[in-house]
């Protein structure tokens, strides 16, 4: 049975590889269901590359609901040529970004347009998530822009954008979830490191 | 899970077992018989993407899942080498959308040029895919077509080149097959050395030089779009013919480096060919 599964294995893993060779070149031109579902956008901290780490001055942060702010809100790529409706991505991102304690951070809640607080207070914006395919890999991207309300008034403000990975094993729409949750957490190690270094305040 | 991959494996062997032409032309037949023509007009990327080359390995060796693992490892340093040098780029260039610009340009040019009467645009992120296509075959009217045109833009693997490309099939009533169908291709003159010198020189001036081909390449696909379907006839015999050098980026090799093809339009400094295989490519030699 074992030495079934594994034959099988190989010639999917082949089989997905001329699949997306082929997409590549006509992304809507090749055979599987549609489905009109959105896909479902659950934040997954295990999806990482690397584990998190407690940060030595990791201080009290304030968090605001995170705002889709993407151009596109539709979609998050396509699937065998079938289009991967977006779930709700503001949810997805916010709950991300509570992961921060996972690196000494206390995450309070607070609502959107908060006043300066005790701590920082990070009102952040989605802008993209999309995947792509190359091959036998699977790819997401995520863009976060982030507003550092500092416990004196003043506003920082940047940009942070990273890319996940992971081979298309099933060809199942919840693997290209994966490779955002991948990015996400990519993602949410620079903002760790940079929120540190804003941190007035040990939580 | 085992059926799931039984299904994989049975689609991929499908699509390897009935290659499709690349290349349909229009009959005169079918084009007297058309009226109406709704478009759907599909840009599934968000934004630019670097495109790495994927590697082959399992292809050369007839399969397998080592060289397949070797295949996915090996396109994913491949295209993070990529994300790396390109993350100057999206610095300068993060909030504009391909489609805001494209779109509206398509349907005035489908409104305004197009050989066919258009009665309906539809513009969307949504892909359908192939099966979903061939139902308009049993959905449509006689006098009726339906266009699917999916585009896609991207960066070729060493970032020198900005590249569109479009495909068209044209459904009508009965077909399984599209009674139309082709790629236009329009390629940008070359932009740095290379790789990151590349993504900077594409992002100078808060990203002038990039936006600059994409509306190239934009114009250059529309055009290709009405000239195809105006000037889709076999290629005379006195045709004048042409080898022009295309980038294939990382792929290039001594095989790998050029386009032959007939000159269907020449203007400027650009050229459009056809291609030995049918594609309709926008140059600049």
């Amino acid at each position: 049975m074992k030495k079934t599964i594994v034959s099988v294995a190989l010639l999917a893993l082949s089989a997905v590889s001329i699949i997306g060779n082929v997409q590549a070149q006509t992304p809507a031109q090749s055979a599987a269901p549609a489905k009109d579902e959105p896909l479902s956008m659950k934040y997954d901290a295990v999806a990482n590359d690397v584990p998190f780490v407690q940060l030595r001055n990791a201080c009290a942060i304030r968090l605001a609901p995170v705002v889709d702010a993407r151009m596109n809100k539709e979609t998050l790529g396509i699937n065998f040529g079938s289009a991967l409706l977006s779930g709700d991505a503001a949810a997805w991102s916010t709950e991300g970004l509570k992961n921060l304690s996972r690196f000494g951070f206390k995450v309070e809640n607070v609502d959107a347009g908060a006043a300066a607080g005790n701590g920082l207070t990070l009102s952040p914006q989605i802008t993209r998530a999309y995947t792509w395919q190359i091959g036998v890999k699977l790819f997401g991207t995520v863009v976060v822009k982030i507003d550092y309300l500092k416990p004196d008034g003043s506003v920082e403000h940047k940009t942070y954008r990273a890319s996940g990975h992971k081979i298309n094993m099933w060809g199942a729409n919840y693997e290209f979830m994966d490779t955002l949750n991948y990015a996400f957490n990519n993602l949410l190690r620079n903002v760790a490191t940079d929120a540190e270094k804003r941190c007035g305040q040990r939580a | 899970m085992l059926k799931r991959l039984f299904a994989t494996a049975i689609i991929a062997g499908g699509l390897v077992g009935c290659a499709a032409p690349a290349y349909i032309p229009l009959s005169q037949e079918n084009a007297k018989k058309i009226q109406t023509v709704d478009v759907r007009s599909m840009v599934i990327q968000d934004e630019v993407i670097a495109r790495a080359d994927p590697s082959n390995v399992s292809a050369s060796l007839g399969g397998g899942l080592i060289p397949a693992l070797v295949d996915a490892s090996v396109t994913a340093g491949r295209q993070e080498k990529l994300q790396t040098a390109m993350a100057s780029f999206y610095e300068s260039i993060e909030d504009y959308d391909f489609r805001a610009v494209y779109w509206p340009q398509l349907t005035k040019q489908l409104r305004e040029q197009y050989p066919l009467k258009v009665k309906t645009i539809v513009t969307t992120p949504r892909g359908i895919n192939y099966r979903e296509e061939q139902k308009f075959g049993t959905t449509l009217e006689e006098n009726q077509a339906q266009m699917i045109m999916a585009t896609t833009y991207y960066l070729s693997s060493d970032l020198r080149t900005l590249n569109v490309s479009t495909y068209v099939n044209l459904w009508m009533k009965g077909g399984m097959q599209p009674s139309y169908k082709n790629t236009m291709i329009y390629q940008s003159s070359v932009v740095g050395s290379g790789a990151e010198q590349s993504a900077k020189a594409w992002a100078q001036d808060g990203g002038k030089p990039f936006m600059e081909k994409l509306s190239e390449g934009i114009r250059e696909t529309l055009a290709m779009l009405s000239i195809d379907m105006k000037n889709n006839a076999p290629v005379a015999a006195t045709a004048e013919k042409v080898t022009v050098k295309y980038n294939y980026g990382e792929a290039r090799s001594a095989d790998n480096s050029n386009i032959k093809g007939t000159v269907v339009e020449k203007h400027g400094n650009r050229i459009i060919l056809r291609s030995d295989a049918g594609q309709l490519y926008s140059v600049q030699p």
